[in-house]
């Protein structure tokens, strides 16, 4: 018999002192991440403080987006701001994240819950509420650990330029997976140095990006979305149940974004904070791919996919 | 019950070599809908434009409305050979038709739609018999169109639409039914048509200026019933050779846009010779003081192209097909020889190549009427 692995919630990253634990239950934080020298004094407390390791972590940044009014660029698309590709390329590191403004809560969180890694994230006191109720629609909504569908492997040499190419990839939804060599079970292999990746195109994480998009072609792509330039994608399944993570870092909602993902399925349904569970609009099946719109997405929402009638 | 989608890979392959287009985007229209029998683009009536001059139609800033209501009467009944308006504006509607109104508001509130016109249309098609709550004007953006104030010179009942509430939504864009083009590596490569177009109405008005445009050359029929009509178009001119040349006409030719668009009614009472869409300075506005009536978008455009053209010679602008670098600057249009990009006015024949309408000056029967 094998156990459930269950998927990784995300904690907060709590330097306060143990005084503040009425505050954490009244906003229904029964845990936290602290500094290991913090956790002694939580003894007692009715919270629960789990040790971190500060001198191991790895500090990131809260997502963002900068619209880039004032520069010229190769593209006028905004620029991404996300982690999603660091947690990816490293799942076993922990995250913390010192500061993260209310508005950037569900994000954050939503995007470590799609990475599934251990991620910490650090709020104001008078921003508790809103941490906890993000992390209370993940609990509503977890379940059994699933696995990242990818379809472009990035060999992974631990250098800034493949990490810059991740993110590159991961922005522009191309969906890909870190390996230490090449490995079979992927359409697209990166590898810099190697042809085609080498010489100008090595150089420019934005032309590798597009050399493996043009290798790939838009047909195979695992995830398309289509009406913002600034919501970016993971998909995780085993071939039954697949679940689209959907993280959206632009300033404002966008309706009736467009989502394409391949394969058949018998029920979608989206899965937003503090919205009961919502039918997909203008679905339409095609042999190897369904496609529909999402209601509204403000900030991350999950998109559940069922290749039967079953949930 | 899902309705399929055909992909129609259009004659643009197959223009492509008559025209010798380099680098042609690669195109997928994707659309159920079918041509109509009867009108659309270029209609009943190709290669027939009719402009109706007024010289009191505009005093100062002033629109004069019972000159354009002479206006648009003999426009359409010379347009149609009908006798009396009523006749002409039943040439192409019925009661029971559900009809957009494309106005363009890029240059609002200075240069645009004007509402005198927009209005004298609407009274027209009420008087068809058209119901107020079937009419609807309708624009892309909201802070353009809410500069106008259309509803205070139309009647009770008459839906004023935007299409991106908020701006950059896309749910109010059929997601069947789109034009996907991979320009320059964007990952968005579909722009889909506005909704209501496929799904409601059942004809579209056009109503477009007469602008200098910074990418396409110049901007009337065809560039407002396009790019007016689909989300994520922008794109196509992100660097200074823009793919606005193939793209407006492959936009314009999508059903059921095409079939729907019986008639173009072209607002040139106001016009702008340099920076438009938008009018960047106001030095840069002229008053071509007419009108112009047609079904065949290319003609009228044709025909936009030489007033846009003279206006500029007239200000010792460069011609919209000059092509040099030398007067393309990133900062955009500072002065009548600065421009962004590089202006793509052969648009216009590239649309003739795709069927929708005529281009040779020299087949376009145009007929000029003067009021007084």
């Amino acid at each position: 018999m094998t156990a459930l692995v269950l998927a990784v919630l995300p904690g907060l990253f709590w330097t306060q002192p143990p005084e503040t634990a009425d505050a954490l239950r009244k906003a229904g934080i029964t845990e936290i991440g602290a500094p290991a020298a913090n956790v002694a004094a939580w003894a007692g407390s009715g919270i629960k403080a789990v040790a971190i390791d500060m001198a191991h972590v790895v500090k990131v940044t809260e997502p963002s987006v900068d619209y880039k009014i004032a520069s010229a660029g190769a593209t006028s698309a905004p620029w991404i701001n996300s982690n999603l590709w660091l947690f990816l390329r490293k799942p076993d590191s922990v995250y913390v994240c010192e500061t993260v403004k209310r508005e950037a809560i569900p994000l954050a969180l939503g995007e470590a819950y799609a990475a599934g890694v251990h991620a910490y994230f650090a709020v104001k006191p008078e921003d508790l509420d809103s941490f906890s109720t993000a992390l209370g629609f993940l609990k509503s909504v977890d379940g059994p650990a699933l696995h990242g569908r990818a379809n472009i492997a990035v060999v992974d040499d631990g250098s800034d330029a493949v990490g810059e190419v991740m993110n590159l990839l991961s922005r522009r939804n191309l969906l890909f997976a870190p390996v230490k060599a090449p490995a079979a079970g992927f359409d697209v292999t990166v590898q810099l140095g190697k042809d085609p990746y080498a010489g100008k195109v090595a150089e420019d994480p934005y032309l590798t990006a597009g050399e493996a998009r043009s290798r790939l072609g838009d047909a195979r792509r695992l995830v398309r979305v289509y009406g913002s330039e600034t919501t970016i994608a993971r998909l995780e399944g085993d071939g039954g149940h697949m679940r689209l993570h959907l993280m959206h870092f632009g300033d404002y909602k966008v309706e009736g974004l467009r989502v394409r993902v391949r394969g058949a399925y018998k029920r979608v349904v989206v899965r937003a904070m503090g919205k009961p569970e919502q039918e997909v609009e203008d679905r339409a099946d095609e042999k190897d791919a369904v496609e529909f719109s999402v209601p509204v997405i403000e900030n991350y929402l999950m998109v559940d996919l069922f290749p039967a009638a079953s949930r | 019950m899902q309705r399929r989608t055909f992909l129609s890979l259009p004659a643009a392959g197959v223009l492509a070599a008559d025209l010798k287009i380099p680098d042609l985007p690669s195109y997928r229209s994707v659309s159920s809908y079918k041509p109509a029998p009867k009108f659309g683009m270029p209609g009943p009536l190709a290669g027939r434009v009719v402009s109706v001059h007024a010289a009191k139609a505009v005093e100062g800033d002033t629109i004069n409305t019972a000159v354009v209501r002479t206006m648009m009467d003999r426009g359409m009944c010379a347009l149609t050979n009908a006798p009396h308006p009523i006749e002409a504006w039943r040439h192409f509607f019925e009661p029971q038709d559900v009809v957009g109104i494309k106005v363009n508001c890029s240059g609002a509130p200075n240069v645009c739609s004007r509402p005198e016109v927009v209005a004298e249309v609407v009274r027209n098609l009420n008087a068809v018999g058209v119901k107020p709550a079937q009419i609807w004007v309708y624009e892309r953006f909201d802070e353009q169109v809410a500069s106008v104030n259309y509803p205070r010179y139309l009647p009770e009942g008459v839906n004023v639409y935007v299409v991106e509430t908020p701006r950059g939504s896309i749910r109010n864009y059929d997601p069947r039914t789109y034009v996907e083009v991979n320009f320059f590596g964007e990952d968005d490569t579909r722009s889909n048509l506005v909704r209501l177009v496929s799904e409601r109405f059942t004809k579209i008005i056009n109503v477009p200026n007469m602008k200098d445009h910074g990418a396409a050359g110049v901007t009337g029929c065809l560039k407002n019933i396009a790019y007016g009509n689909f989300s994520n178009v922008a794109r196509s001119h992100q660097n200074e050779k823009t793919n606005t040349k193939t793209f407006i006409a492959t936009l314009a030719s999508l059903e059921p846009l095409r079939s729907k668009t019986v008639l173009s009614v072209m607002d040139g009472l106001r016009g702008v010779w340099h920076g438009g869409p938008f009018v960047l300075d106001p030095k840069w506005v002229f008053y071509p003081k007419q009108i112009k009536f047609g079904t065949d978008p290319v003609a009228m455009d044709r025909l936009l192209l030489d007033i846009i053209e003279a206006e500029r010679k007239k200000h010792g602008a460069v011609s919209v097909w000059e092509r040099s670098m030398k007067y393309v600057h990133k900062d955009g249009p500072n002065d009548p020889n600065t421009n962004r990009f590089i202006r793509e006015p052969g648009h216009i024949e590239y649309a003739a190549g795709l069927g929708l309408g005529v281009y040779d000056i020299k087949s376009i029967r145009h007929q000029e009427i003067e009021i007084a």
